[in-house]
């Protein structure tokens, strides 16, 4: 369409540019002629002119094509010379070339008349030229100009009022241009022949002009198009290649591979990346679940349950084979825990000793692995810097590990005497941020002091003796634990079964080193755990403690310097014919194994739990009963050996370390731990009770207090 | 049946790149890199693991086109795929989409703040999720179904 149209402009372009060429000769000859007055060359041309014109004054119908030629010579004439006028009243149907004004003159003229002479859209340029000669002389002879611009002005009055210039600013309405063009012709039916050709001519030069408008208009449009079009397909190209390219690449040769297996930090994204995508998929949420769709066993089996597994931890390639030995969670990220293991007598190549940190959001995998020469026995986070971790190990070296760092320890201290040099199983870390100190006891009865950044030497040492040992004077430290807030002072468990008391340093009272005189006697078996009292809540218990031990048997004691039945214990263990002792207050003695590890619920001043070596784990409550557990689950056939509680503000898990390498992660009812309003003081009546039946059993019956004094309790 | 025959037919080349890219995905990556993968797919809901070797963005094709063969880091494609749904052709089908759309991605992130930088991506689909964790060289897929 637009081509044909195009052509079209162009030939219209030519006939215009042809017809101005034509003016711009006639001018000059004009010019030439007004100068000469009546040249003498046209006059052989004239003659016959002089006759066309005549003729077609006498007979106007008459051959057409002649009378146009002069016509249109007159019309052409008119612009330049001003005889219009008189052609207008002399020649109604001049009709005018295109482009013309005069053109425009005689339409007006024309309109009046009815006569016309058809085909005079046929009138050939050829015509003009002979026909100027006798313009000329009747140029001469016209005395009448400025009517002339009238007719102009009527004619530039109507060019607006067509329909069809403002129309042709699009491609669609241009193809309409030529719709509109053969309508207004059809409008124009009623007029003559002529005029209907007259009309035609002008539109159709008036398209040229609009037409000229618009192609500028189309050029740029086509060239935006073109533009636009090389751009997709420059694109589409671009996105071939790619695609080539990746269809290429897609298949990677075998080298490629290896060399990519090969690099280095290949190794280190897959160790990073996967962690993060464990992590995502450990998380088993679906974001896009429907719960409007009913879903197969409406019911939880286990909801109804006190306390339910959540996960075990465990790694086939570092825990497998493996023990674990200690447990801590992290302070400052509640769902880190960090685990120590023994040794894997099965691989030789890996390290004796490592410390696994589990995150409860990377179920599958450990975060971070630590390696230790030697067995770890102990692992405490540092509550004062998130990212150290500590760990005691069976050599007798203490380590220090950073998850900032790699897997090896970032400090540790010399295997030499200035340090431990026998397994360290008690570590604690106390002080304040600002001055903190790392506890370690190791089982030759030595206690080390350490700064966290300085572990090459201990900052002090503590051996601890028991020179009134009838047999011994060596105390094997099994566990320590301090009071709450409480930095000097601690509690040691031993081989032997007996709980020491120990000051780090010297005192008004007593000197620095085991307090001999005040021997928490009661477990026949080395002890296994101690731990204080939290000291949370309205009431302050930090004095009790609980201890486990092989014996089967868990113990209640109240630590003597805020006993006030102290010296009657004394002096009823004197009656037993040793060297003094205190008692305890209760003995639990639900296990029927050892019992390795005990803890205080960091936030119920009443439950506790203990784990023993049938896999057992028991909590109790003991404003709820003392005599058995409220809840006592069998994790696993193999031993437990350790358990620590979340420090969550609600620790509701609790972290179970099995000796099968396993870390078993269970969740407690809330009900069970979240505790009331009341409990410390029900705590208070109930501790209160046990002292006293302690102390009636004590003065009745010699020996088996505890036995007494729980079917007394129950 | 006769879907398999006209894809032969079409595509000899690509066939037989196929049955390249087999051999390769069979050719074990290192032990531990293995156990590591293995450990993903073997979570309940994981249907396909896949690592992809990216194009640097900032080399332009034509440096990357006329040595695909030989550059070996600098040029992006499948280093390991393991599940169904990333093997084969569908595997190439993901590959490009991830690739893309992390590119994109990135590209729409660094118009927001150039010092930010897409670090992982979870995108639930209708009938999956992936999981997508991109770095500057390589790319990790993990395609789940976390429905079940």
């Amino acid at each position: 369409m637009s081509e044909r149209m195009k052509k079209e402009l162009e030939e219209k372009r030519a006939r215009v540019a042809e017809l101005r060429r034509a003016r711009e000769e006639r001018m000059a000859q004009l010019a030439q002629a007004s100068t000469s007055q009546g040249p003498v060359e046209p006059l052989t041309t004239s003659r016959k002119d002089v006759n066309d014109l005549v003729e077609s004054l006498l007979a106007r119908p008459s051959t057409p094509a002649r009378q146009t030629s002069y016509v249109s010579a007159q019309s052409h004439a008119t612009p330049n010379i001003g005889t219009s006028g008189r052609a207008s009243r002399s020649t109604p149907p001049e009709s005018s070339l295109p482009g013309t004004p005069g053109g425009r003159a005689s339409r007006l003229s024309n309109e009046g008349s009815t006569g016309g002479s058809g085909g005079t859209g046929r009138s050939g340029f050829t015509s003009m030229t002979p026909s100027q000669p006798m313009v000329d002389r009747e140029t001469v002879g016209s005395p009448f100009q400025p009517i002339d611009f009238v007719d102009m002005q009527q004619e530039l009055y109507e060019l607006p009022s067509k329909t069809v210039k403002p129309v042709t600013y699009s491609k669609a309405i241009q193809t309409s241009v030529t719709i509109s063009t053969s309508t207004s012709d059809l409008e124009s039916d009623a007029g003559s022949e002529d005029e209907r050709g007259i009309i035609r001519r002008r539109r159709r030069r008036d398209d040229g002009e609009s037409g000229r408008e618009t192609e500028d208009d189309m050029r740029t449009r086509i060239l935006e198009e073109l533009e636009e079009e090389r751009k997709s397909l420059e694109n589409e190209l671009k996105e071939l290649k790619e695609k080539g390219e990746e269809q290429k690449v897609n298949n990677l040769s075998d080298e490629q591979r290896q060399a990519i297996f090969a690099a280095p930090d290949f190794s280190a994204f897959i160790e990073e990346s996967t962690k993060i995508v464990q992590r995502a998929l450990s998380d088993g949420y679906d974001y896009i679940k429907d719960y409007t769709i009913g879903i197969d066993g409406a019911f939880d089996e286990s909801e109804g349950q006190k306390i339910k597994l959540f996960c075990a931890f465990s790694d086939e390639r570092w825990t497998n084979g493996r023990s674990v030995t200690d447990l801590d969670w992290s302070p400052k990220f509640p769902e880190l825990i960090a685990a120590s293991y023994n040794k894997n007598p099965s691989a030789i190549n890996d390290p004796d000793g490592i410390v696994a940190v589990w995150n409860l959001h990377l179920l599958e995998r450990p975060e971070f692995i630590f390696h230790s020469p030697s067995d770890v026995l102990s692992v405490t986070f540092s509550p004062y810097h998130p990212t150290l971790i500590f760990g005691g190990s069976y050599s007798g070296q203490v380590l220090l590990w950073d998850t900032r760092a790699k897997h090896l320890p970032v400090l540790k201290t010399p295997l030499s005497s200035s340090g431990h040099t026998y397994p360290i199983y008690g570590m604690k870390m106390v002080g304040t941020q600002n001055a903190n100190n790392l506890i370690t006891t190791s089982t030759d009865g030595l206690v080390c002091s350490w700064l966290s950044d300085m572990l090459a030497q201990p900052q002090e040492t503590l051996p601890l003796t028991v020179p009134s040992h009838n047999k011994t004077d060596e105390v094997s430290i099994t566990c320590l634990d301090f009071p709450d807030n409480e930095t000097s002072t601690f509690w040691i468990g031993t081989e032997e079964g007996s709980i020491y008391q120990a000051n780090r340093y010297d005192r008004a009272s007593s000197k620095a080193g085991l307090n001999s005189e005040d021997v928490y006697r009661g477990h026949a078996a080395p002890i296994t755990g101690i731990d204080f009292h939290p000291g949370t809540g309205s009431i302050d218990f930090s004095d009790l403690f609980l201890s486990s031990s092989v014996d089967w048997t868990v113990k209640l004691w109240k630590t003597k310097a805020s006993s006030s039945n102290n010296s009657k214990n004394s002096s009823s263990n004197g009656v037993k014919g040793e060297t003094g002792g205190i008692g305890s207050l209760h003995s639990f003695e639900e296990a029927d194994d050892y019992v390795f590890d005990v803890k205080w619920h960091p936030h119920h001043p009443a439950v506790f739990g203990t784990v023993d070596g049938n896999g057992k784990f028991d909590l109790w409550n003991l404003n709820h009963d003392v005599e058995v557990p409220i809840v006592s689950t069998t994790v696993s056939s193999e031993a437990l050996n350790k358990l620590a509680f979340d420090k969550t503000p609600l620790s509701k898990k609790v972290g179970l370390g099995s000796s099968n390498g396993k870390v078993y992660m269970y969740d407690i009812m809330e009900k069970l731990i979240q505790p009331r309003d009341n409990e410390w003081i029900e705590m208070q009546k109930i501790i209160q009770s046990l002292a006293a039946s302690k102390e009636n059993t004590t003065n009745g019956l010699v020996g088996e207090l505890n036995t007494q004094g729980r079917s007394r309790y129950r | 049946m006769s879907l398999e025959q006209s894809t032969s037919q079409t595509l000899p080349s690509s066939q037989s790149l196929h049955t390249l890219s087999l051999d390769n995905v069979q050719s074990p990556p290192p032990p531990e890199i293995e156990s590591t993968l293995s450990r993903l797919s073997s979570y309940r809901n994981v249907k396909g693991v896949m690592i992809l070797s990216r194009t640097p963005s900032g080399a332009s094709s034509s440096t990357a086109a006329p040595s695909p063969g030989t550059v070996t880091n600098a040029s992006g494609g499948i280093v390991q795929a393991t599940g169904n749904i990333f093997e084969g052709e569908s595997g190439k089908k993901y590959a490009k989409a991830v690739e893309e759309i992390v590119l994109r991605v990135g590209k729409a992130l660094g118009e927001c703040d150039e010092s930010d930088d897409l670090k992982f991506m979870r995108i639930r689909t209708k009938k999956h999720e992936l999981i997508i964790t991109p770095d500057e060289k390589y790319l990790l897929v993990v395609l789940q179904d976390p429905g079940q």
